[in-house]
C-alpha cells in the first residue's frame, strides 16, 4: 500500500507520517509506503501512490485533487481536522485503508 | 459568531482558494520558490561577509569583496532566474513545451534590460530590482507561446525528426515574435518617454506596489487575512504570502540586501519578507508558542495538555498545524479572537523597534523553520533581533492567556462529565 500525505509545504504532514509508519509496523502491515509532499509536487508523484491523503490546511485544493485523482485512478480523503491536530497515525492509517476498500 | 464561521467556511474560503489556485499567481510562486535556495545560500555568505560580531568582522574585511561574488552571483540574479522559472512553470501548467517557454523569456528578459554605456549587462536589473519586469515579461511570453499554439502557427516536423530537433523549430516563430514584441516596445519607450521597459516597469507598477506593500497599514491587512483563513482552516499564508504578497515583500528585503552590501548603517526597509515570515509568523502563524507552552504548564484539562505536549515540538520549528487543529484553533469563536489579535499586535510592536531602530532591520533571507530567537538574529545581523522575539512571544502569551484559560475550563467540564457519566453507567 502506497500512501500520499499532502500538505502547503510538505512539512507538517511529515509528522503524520512518522506517526502512520510506526502504526504500520505495530501492525505488522507489510509494504507499506508512506510519503509527504507539498502539494504542488502532486501531479509529478501521484503515479506512485495508491491513495492520497490532504491536510485539512489545503482543503481549498480538494477539487483540484479530485480531478486530478479521477484521471489517474487514484482515491483521495480530507483528513478530519481533529485527527489532523492531534497527529494521530492510527486513524489515519484507518481512513487510508478505508479508502482504498471503496475504490 | 458561528454565523460569521459558516460566512467565511462558504464566501471568504472558496474565493481565497480560487485566488490561490490561480494559474499566473501560481506560476509565479513556483518560480520564485525555484530562487530559494540561490537566496539562502547568498544570505549565508552576506551573514558571513558581515558578520554580527565585530571582532570577526575585522577579519574578514579584507575579503569582503570576494564573499560578495557570491552574494552576486546568487541573491544577485533572482529576476534572470524567475524570468526562466516563472515561464517555465506557467508554460508547464498549460503543458506547454516548458523549457522552450522558459529559455525564451530569458532572452525577452535580456532584450528588454538596457546595457550600460561601455555594453554590459548591468547587474542592477538581474536582482530583484528587476523581478516585477522578469514575471511580466514571462507571462507575456508563454500568453503569446500560447496563442501560437492554439491557432497552429508553429513548424511542425514530420515523424521520426528527433523529438528535441522538432521542439526547437517549434519554438521558433513565437520566438521570433516575442523578441520583436519585446525589442519593439523598448524603443518606443525609449523614443517617446526616454524610459526603457524594465525602468517604465518600475515606476508604473513596482514602485507604486512596493510603497504600499512596504506600509504598515497593509501589511496589517495582509497578516489579517492570513489568521482570518486559518481561523476557518485554510493555509492563510500560502494564499496571501506566497501566493500574492511575497514578490513584494522579497523585492523589499532584497533592497535591504544590496544596502548592506553597500555599507549602509541602516538598511531602508522594514516590512520584508523576513518580517513576515521571522518576526509576525514566529512559531508558526498566530505567534502559538506561548498557547502550547500554557498547554503543557498550566492546562488542567487532559485533551488541552495532551495537545500541547504533540505541539510543542514542531513548534519550536515554527510548524504549528497540530496546535491549529488540535486545539482547536479552527472554527472556535474562542480561540480565534486571540489568534487573529496576537500578530498583529506583535507586528506593531516589531515596525516601531525597528522604525525607531531599537532593533537593526533584516537583511538575510533565512528558512522559516529556523527557531526564534536565533532566526532574528540571523536575519539581521542583531542580537536584539532576538531579545524582540522573546519580547513578542511574551505580548502573545499575555493575549491568549484569558481565553486560554476560558478554553481550559470549558475542555474540563466537559471531561468531567464525561467522567460522571462513566461513573453513572458503573453503577447502574
Amino acid at each position: 500500500m502506497r500512501i500520499l500525505l499532502i500538505c502547503g509545504a510538505g512539512m507538517s504532514t511529515s509528522l503524520l507520517v512518522e506517526k502512520m509508519k510506526k502504526e504500520g509496523e505495530k501492525r505488522g502491515i507489510k509494504d507499506l509506503y508512506i510519503n509527504a509532499e507539498a502539494a504542488d509536487n502532486l501531479e509529478k508523484v501521484i503515479d506512485n501512490y495508491d491513495v492520497i491523503l490532504l491536510g485539512p490546511q489545503i482543503r481549498y485544493k480538494e477539487k483540484y485533487v479530485s480531478e486530478l485523482a479521477k484521471e489517474k485512478n487514484k482515491v483521495y480523503r480530507v483528513i478530519p481536522p481533529n485527527v489532523y491536530g492531534m497527529i494521530d497515525g492510527a486513524k489515519t492509517l484507518d481512513l487510508a485503508i478505508e479508502a482504498l476498500k471503496n475504490k | 459568531m458561528d454565523t460569521f464561521i459558516n460566512f467565511l467556511d462558504r464566501y471568504f474560503m472558496p474565493v481565497a482558494g480560487r485566488l490561490a489556485e490561480q494559474r499566473h499567481l501560481k506560476a509565479i510562486r513556483d518560480g520564485i520558490v525555484a530562487t530559494m535556495p540561490l537566496l539562502l545560500i547568498g544570505s549565508f555568505f552576506l551573514i558571513i561577509a558581515f558578520p554580527p560580531i565585530p571582532a570577526l568582522d575585522a577579519l574578514v574585511k579584507p575579503y569582503v569583496g570576494d564573499l560578495l561574488k557570491i552574494v552576486n552571483a546568487t541573491f544577485g540574479i533572482i529576476a534572470m532566474v524567475a524570468s526562466f522559472s516563472i515561464a517555465y512553470s506557467l508554460a508547464g501548467s498549460y503543458r506547454l513545451d516548458a523549457l522552450a517557454a522558459g529559455i525564451l523569456s530569458l532572452s525577452a528578459f535580456m532584450v528588454a534590460i538596457p546595457l550600460t554605456q561601455e555594453g554590459n549587462i548591468p547587474l542592477k536589473w538581474m536582482g530583484s530590482q528587476g523581478l516585477f519586469v522578469a514575471i511580466i515579461i514571462a507571462i507575456f511570453t508563454v500568453e503569446v507561446q500560447r496563442k501560437f499554439v492554439e491557432k497552429n502557427l508553429i513548424i511542425r516536423m514530420p515523424e521520426g525528426v528527433p523529438p528535441s530537433v522538432a521542439r526547437s523549430f517549434a519554438a521558433l516563430i513565437p520566438g521570433f515574435v516575442i523578441l520583436l514584441v519585446v525589442w519593439f516596445i523598448n524603443l518606443i519607450l525609449i523614443k517617446k518617454l526616454d524610459l526603457s521597459i524594465p525602468e517604465f516597469i518600475n515606476k508604473v507598477v513596482a514602485i507604486p506596489l512596493m510603497h504600499i506593500g512596504a506600509s504598515l497599514p497593509a501589511f496589517l491587512i495582509a497578516v489579517f487575512a492570513v489568521q482570518l483563513l486559518w481561523s476557518v482552516g485554510i493555509h492563510g499564508s500560502a494564499v496571501v504570502y506566497d501566493g500574492i504578497m511575497k514578490p513584494i515583500w522579497l523585492a523589499l528585503a532584497e533592497q535591504n540586501a544590496a544596502a548592506k552590501m553597500a555599507g549602509a548603517a541602516i538598511l531602508p526597509n522594514i516590512i520584508t519578507a523576513q518580517f513576515f515570515e521571522i518576526f509576525v509568523q514566529s512559531t508558526g502563524s498566530g505567534v502559538t508558542l506561548p498557547l502550547v507552552l500554557l498547554s503543557i504548564f498550566v492546562a488542567k484539562s487532559k485533551q488541552v495538555k495532551a495537545v500541547g505536549k504533540a505541539a510543542i515540538m514542531p513548534g519550536i520549528f515554527n510548524i504549528n498545524e497540530p496546535v491549529t487543529f488540535g486545539m482547536p484553533i479552527v472554527m472556535n469563536p474562542i480561540m480565534i479572537i486571540p489568534f487573529i489579535l496576537a500578530p498583529l499586535v506583535v507586528s506593531v510592536i516589531t515596525y516601531f523597534a525597528m522604525s525607531l531602530n531599537f532593533v537593526a532591520r533584516p537583511y538575510a533571507i533565512v528558512p522559516w523553520t529556523i527557531p526564534m530567537p536565533l532566526s532574528g538574529f540571523f536575519a539581521t545581523g542583531d542580537w536584539k533581533a532576538g531579545v524582540l522575539q522573546i519580547v513578542n512571544i511574551i505580548v502573545a502569551g499575555a493575549i491568549y492567556y484569558p481565553f486560554f484559560k476560558l478554553w481550559d475550563k470549558k475542555k474540563l467540564e466537559e471531561e468531567k462529565q464525561l467522567e460522571g457519566k462513566k461513573d453513572e453507567v458503573l453503577e447502574s
